[in-house]
């Protein structure tokens, strides 16, 4: 059986960092991206059976990146899992219309997401 | 005869004729009254031959007093509904001329700021009687001199012109012209007016009536329908001001609440933005604490050291952003002190090129500080300055790529010293450059953690600048490189009091600073964003500005104003002191056509040496943008007399010249004790003793000092170490001396400068205590001066409601009652009962205070 493939995606560089470190440990096979554009890129070229996506980024922030990639044919289906600094109902929502399957709150601990994802993968 | 104003040249000769006159013809009154009495009597006693005629007269009374009473019925009525004061006042003096047959009538009304009796309505008077009676204001202790039991009607005063009371001011008063008059008619000479009380006995007002239809002296039944007028007078005014003061405080309310709500905006904003910048490391920092503890001993060793490593360098930029924003939110709270000495920028610059040369290697860039050979001087913070170039040249080295060029260049002007940072790296997008200064904002905000740092450093250098009344802008393009030039105002280094400057003739060119401190000290103490000093040329009757501060090179070299054009030179003109609350409001003089001029409010008093004008000094636009009023135009006139003084000081160079330092010293002093306040409540403390001054019945002139004194009279502070000040502990007896010892010391500053005696004594007295075991003098009772007195009250009040470093402030309630307990013993038993009776009247809230409560 092959690897699961794991899109993280994040500006902060240790942040990046350290999710390629957990998710290796547990046997992902890890990709990173900076920003927006870069994840859809690589969303579209690797198909990841996951996306953990940042909402503060600049440029195009978390929202706006999960609301492309639900709505283009090839990366309809992959469960996209939002990394928020607020942990609000406004961001909730906003989340769910963007079409999130699931969310964390920052600063998280890095065995719950690695659950988490998990969780969604078997579902 | 209308009483006008007879205060000045009230000779005390002229007082006591008049005296004398009143208590000779009292009599005559006595008998006036009885004729009045027996007036009456006459009517009651009805003959049958008349009994015709008298039910006619009856008839006629009976209408007049209807449509008195209709009248005054109206009055109420319009009281009711129209609260515009003047109007109003003009219709109740139209209604007494028309309904009790005087043909002229002229309403006065007390102003409490100046304690005289201004003009306010008039009926029946013609265009010159107007003015002259606007121009001519009653001071109130004239207006009592007049109210003599000799003279009283009812509640009225009537003077007749027998008394001769006004013989000695004929010129002054205003006298109409009657044509003949026979014995026992009303003369052009009498006078009646009728006092203006309110409910609770105070005076303010009176109204005063001439010329009566009937050719006859008023009767009571005329005097008494006057006085119901008056009544009505007094309830319009009182109805007007409640309405007037709520109305302010409405707008005060207004504004206060605008500004809050703007503020809470920035707020959240603000917490959103900390919040975000407080996570992410957070989340770094938990995320490799976690992965490290669990996996511990599983990974190999280097890894370990890394998140070690990544968790460390976390934790300081978790550090580094508390500390930024302490250090932010101290500088915007107002509350740092700065410690301004000569400093060299070269110097400066070259310690930060240390610090900061490991950055500078690691990301191999060539840093060079352009200096002359020259130091550059500049009388600033040092610590502040250190800070401001450290972040400067940081952030250009933040953003500029490794191998890149960050270029520190100083450049000595003759009134400026500007500082250049310029760089050739990432450069701003034009449309993000009115933000790089908010605190929190980069443009890119992963340019935080592609560059360090959490974008406070721009809002740190911004306030700095702010701080030296410097200015900051930046040119840069995307990808051009980014250039930051601070502008910091240059003051030639100030000697200290002690420096031998005696002796010295050639040194003397600190004369030309004098001036500057001048205007310096002026901006300080009247809290305005501006001032100059203009002096008068008497050959091309023009005057030039001498010195300025806040205005820009150009626009004081370009200011030449002839004598009796525009506002400086009206003022020269005249001899007049000016007050412009708003000139969108005040037209008279045009808008100053400079757009760079940007006044709004402003006081322009003469500079008088021995009677003749040497010059105007200006202030405008008060910090805390409330306009001007006549409180700051009568504090600007006591300092033009000191700024005229130091300056015809120094114009006797040689007698002064061992007194130079000491000057400077002097203003040098005054202007760092208003800019390092602790409390910013010191216009409130100078409200407080006027006020609690004037209720106590203090003379005018001593309230217009007294105004001056409650500004400086902690001026000797200064001399009293800083760590002492603020020291939070006990302090140790040598310490506690020092702080006795301020008084003194401020006696000591101020001597130079200062001719007055009675600020002096106020300033020295202003700690003794009422059973003598006070400092300095150990003087007791009513020995220590009344000002000293009244000081004492408001400054221990003030003190005590405000936080200091030793203690929390104390409630309002509770400050008062430890007035009270110290009544008698520390303080003047009489000055608590009126400041308790001040406070008591002050209650509403002010919006100071609510922004306290929100923030």
């Amino acid at each position: 059986m092959s690897k699961t493939k794991i899109l993280v995606v994040d500006d902060e560089e240790y942040i990046q960092h350290i999710l390629n470190f957990s998710f290796c440990a547990e046997g992902y096979d890890v990709m990173t991206a900076s920003d927006g554009d870069e994840a859809i890129r690589k969303a579209r070229q690797e198909r990841p059976d996951v996306i953990v996506l940042d909402i503060m980024m600049p440029k195009m922030d978390g929202y706006q990146t999960c609301k492309k990639l639900k709505s283009d044919p090839q990366t309809r289906s992959i469960p996209v899992i939002l990394l928020t600094a607020k942990g609000r109902d406004v961001d909730r929502k906003l989340g769910k219309e963007a079409g999130a399957d699931d969310y964390v709150v920052k600063p998280f601990s890095p065995g719950r997401l690695i659950e988490r994802v998990e969780g969604i993968l078997n579902r | 005869m209308i009483p006008d104003w007879v205060a000045a040249l009230y000779t005390g000769q002229g007082l006591s004729t008049a005296v004398a006159v009143a208590i000779a013809v009292g009599a005559l009154i006595l008998a006036e009254i009885a004729f009045i009495a027996i007036k009456r009597q006459s009517r009651a006693d009805r003959s049958a031959e008349r009994d015709r005629q008298r039910a006619e007269e009856q008839d006629e009374i009976a209408r007049i007093r209807a449509s008195n009473l209709a009248r005054i019925l109206e009055i109420s009525n319009r009281i009711n509904a129209n609260l515009e004061l003047y109007p109003l006042l003009n219709q109740i003096v139209e209604a007494v001329r028309d309904s009790l047959g005087f043909r002229m009538v002229l309403l006065r009304i007390l102003n409490e700021d100046t304690g005289c009796f201004e003009a306010k309505a008039f009926a029946g008077l013609d265009q010159a009687a107007i003015e002259k009676l606007s121009a001519n204001e009653v001071p109130l202790a004239t207006f009592k001199t007049w109210m003599t039991e000799e003279f009283e009607v009812s509640g009225s005063y009537f003077i007749s012109h027998e008394h001769e009371f006004w013989r000695y001011m004929e010129d002054e008063v205003y006298v109409p012209d009657l044509g003949e008059r026979k014995n026992g008619e009303w003369h052009p000479m009498d006078s009646l007016f009728v006092p203006l009380w309110t409910r609770d006995q105070r005076l303010i007002g009176y109204l005063s009536v001439d010329d009566p239809m009937d050719r006859k002296v008023p009767g009571l039944e005329t005097i008494e329908t006057l006085e119901i007028f008056a009544n009505q007078a007094v309830t319009a005014i009182e109805n007007a001001r409640l309405y007037g003061n709520l109305e302010e405080h409405i707008i005060e309310l207004r504004e206060a609440t605008k500004r809050l709500k703007e503020l809470n905006e920035i707020k959240s904003n603000f917490v959103a933005t900390v919040s975000h910048e407080l996570r992410t490391p957070l989340t770094s920092i938990r995320a490799y604490a976690e992965t490290l503890s669990r996996d511990l001993g599983n990974s190999p060793r280097e890894t370990e050291l890394e998140f070690l490593n990544i968790i460390e360098q976390e934790s300081q930029r978790l550090t580094s952003i508390v500390d930024n924003m302490l250090e932010l939110s101290h500088m915007e709270s107002g509350k740092v002190k700065m410690s301004k000495t000569n400093t060299d920028l070269c110097r400066v610059a070259e310690h930060v090129s240390q610090i900061l040369s490991p950055t500078v290697e690691k990301k191999s860039i060539e840093l060079e500080l352009m200096p002359g050979a020259e130091p550059v001087m500049i009388f600033a913070d040092e610590g502040m300055m250190q800070q401001m170039i450290l972040n400067l040249v940081n952030n250009a080295i933040k953003f500029t790529p490794d191998g890149g060029r960050v270029e520190i260049c100083l450049r000595d002007g003759d009134s400026a010293v500007e500082v250049i940072v310029q760089d050739n790296g990432i450069g701003i997008p034009q449309s993000e450059i009115d933000r790089i200064f908010d605190g929190f904002y980069q443009v890119d905000s992963s340019a935080t953690r592609r560059y360090g740092g959490v974008g406070l450093g721009l809002a740190i250098v911004n306030n700095i600048v702010e701080w030296h009344d410097g200015k900051i802008w930046v040119d840069s393009e995307e990808g051009g490189g980014t250039c930051f030039t601070v502008s910091l105002p240059k003051r030639k280094a100030i000697a200290p009091a002690d420096d031998q400057i005696v002796g010295e003739p050639e040194k003397c060119e600190t004369v030309g600073e004098v001036p500057e401190l001048i205007v310096d000290m002026i901006a300080e103490i009247m809290g305005a964003k501006t001032a100059s000093l203009m002096l008068l040329n008497e050959e091309n009757e023009e005057l030039y500005v001498g010195a300025a501060m806040g205005l820009d090179e150009a626009t004081m070299r370009n200011a030449r104003v002839k004598v009796g054009e525009s506002i400086s030179g009206w003022v020269a003109k005249t001899g007049k002191p000016l007050l412009i609350r708003d000139i969108e409001d005040d037209m008279s003089f045009g808008r100053p056509n400079r757009p760079n001029y940007e006044s709004r409010s402003l006081v322009s008093v003469p500079l008088r040496s021995e009677g003749r004008v040497i010059g105007v000094l200006n202030v405008t636009n008060k910090i805390s943008l409330m306009p001007f009023g006549e409180n700051d135009a009568e504090i600007l006139e006591i300092l033009a007399d000191r700024a005229a003084y130091i300056l015809e000081r120094l114009r006797d160079y040689k007698s002064v010249r061992g007194q130079f330092g000491a000057i400077i010293n002097s203003l040098q002093c005054l202007i760092d004790s208003r800019r390092f306040a602790f409390t910013k409540r010191g216009d409130e403390t100078a409200r407080l003793v006027v006020k609690l001054g004037r209720s106590m019945d203090l003379p005018e002139e001593d309230l217009r000092l007294l105004r001056y004194v409650s500004r400086i009279y902690d001026v000797g502070m200064v001399r009293v170490g800083d760590e002492v000040i603020r020291k939070r502990g006990e302090l140790r007896p040598a310490e506690l001396e020092s702080i006795k010892r301020h008084p003194e010391e401020g006696v000591d500053i101020m001597a130079p400068i200062e001719f007055l005696g009675k600020v002096k004594e106020a300033i020295l007295h202003h700690h003794e205590r009422f059973d003598g075991k006070g400092y300095p003098g150990g003087v007791a009772g009513e020995q220590i001066p009344i000002a000293a007195r009244i000081l004492a009250v408001v400054d221990a009040y003030e003190s005590m409601i405000t936080e200091r470093p030793y203690r929390n402030a104390m409630g309002r309630e509770e400050a008062i009652e430890e007035l009270m307990s110290c009544s008698g013993t520390q303080f003047d038993p009489q000055v608590v009962e009126h400041f308790i009776e001040i406070i008591g009247r002050d209650q509403l809230i002010k919006p100071d205070e609510m922004s306290m409560a929100v923030s």
